[in-house]
């Protein structure tokens, strides 16, 4: 039991051994060594690993690391975003709102949305009334703004954001030929067809990695403090 | 009231004690067998607050006596100690 009980207080830490091992090990030897002693050195030794461990440096550290690598999961986890856009002059461009309202408008982006070529949002339609659908594109993934063209003549952009680069891509010519076609007097001509894009916009999985790092490591140091705290407040 | 902070902080009230000094005196006023993990996790946190300091060893047993902080935490936990005892002992009169 004695040799037993010595084994388990040497799973104490390597600080604290130096500072205590030598009158730990003369206390083993006075007392009648029991099994529930074996298993309150044990205990001990646990208590005082864990709490050499939560000093500030390792604890951020630690907890750091595994925001990294629990963020960079989450990166991997989400969806790609791809965001294609075309540039259309604009002859009159006091009629960029109607000419947004009229893109925007239900008619318009049902047939967008319903069109067998692209068949959008497939998963929501199932889930989701189509007005929830509509409001999504509108305001998630399409946009309309005003740019200066390439010769300093008014312009506006259109850009749209899929699930692959083709859908984007597609979706953004379906939306400026919709565009041409419901406005022929409003002067507008292509500047720029809609782009395929070669990256993802989203997520920039770099700058979530290095928020869940940044995130661990104050996580971390709230950790110790707050645990100092405690043990302090139970003596 | 069992905590074995407090219960060694008491044991060294009386005067200096080593390890297993402190765990037999602890068995004779408390009826409390601290375990050899128990005891020195809290010679360990009380050490750390100061409130307890190493002495002249004797050969490999390490004498610990009780610092002015550590009397006054010590009398500080008395003193609410003894108001809870009070205050249930008033209220058991009346239950």
């Amino acid at each position: 039991m004695r040799r037993w009980i010595r084994w388990a207080s040497c799973l104490y830490p390597p600080d604290w051994r130096r500072r205590y091992d030598g009158e730990f090990g003369a206390l083993l030897e006075d007392v009648e060594p029991r099994w529930s002693d074996f298993f309150d050195v044990l205990r001990g030794a646990l208590f005082m690993q864990l709490n050499s461990f939560w000093n500030y440096r390792k604890a951020a550290l630690v907890c750091g690391l595994a925001g990294a690598v629990i963020a960079c999961g989450i990166g991997f986890l989400l969806n790609d975003r791809y965001v294609s856009s075309a540039t259309i002059r604009m002859e009159h461009p006091e009629q960029l709102e109607a000419i947004t309202a009229k893109l925007t408008s239900r008619h318009a982006l049902v047939g967008i949305i319903a069109s067998p070529d692209l068949n959008l949002y497939r998963r929501e339609r199932q889930r989701q009334p189509l007005e929830d659908v509509i409001e999504t594109m509108r305001t998630r993934d399409l946009q309309i703004i005003r740019v200066a063209g390439r010769t300093g003549a008014q312009a506006l952009q259109v850009a749209f954001q899929g699930s692959t680069p083709r859908e984007a891509q597609a979706v953004t010519q379906a939306l400026t030929r919709e565009m041409l076609r419901a406005n022929p007097a409003a002067g507008l001509a292509m500047l720029d067809p809609a782009s395929l894009p070669q990256r993802p916009f989203w997520p920039n999985r770099l700058a979530i990695t290095v928020l869940g790092l940044l995130g661990g490591l104050a996580a971390g140091v709230v950790m110790v403090a707050v645990r100092r705290r405690f043990v302090s407040a139970s003596l | 009231m069992t905590d074995p902070g407090l219960l060694v902080l008491a044991s060294l009230a009386e005067g200096d004690k080593h390890g297993y000094a402190i765990m037999e005196d602890v068995q004779l006023f408390a009826n409390i067998r601290l375990g050899p993990g128990t005891l020195y996790g809290a010679i360990t946190r009380l050490e750390e607050r100061k409130w307890i300091r190493a002495v002249n060893a004797q050969e490999r047993r390490q004498p610990y006596t009780i610092t002015a902080l550590g009397k006054r935490h010590l009398e500080e936990q008395v003193d609410t100690l003894h108001k809870i005892v009070q205050t249930a002992q008033r209220r058991l009169k009346t239950a």
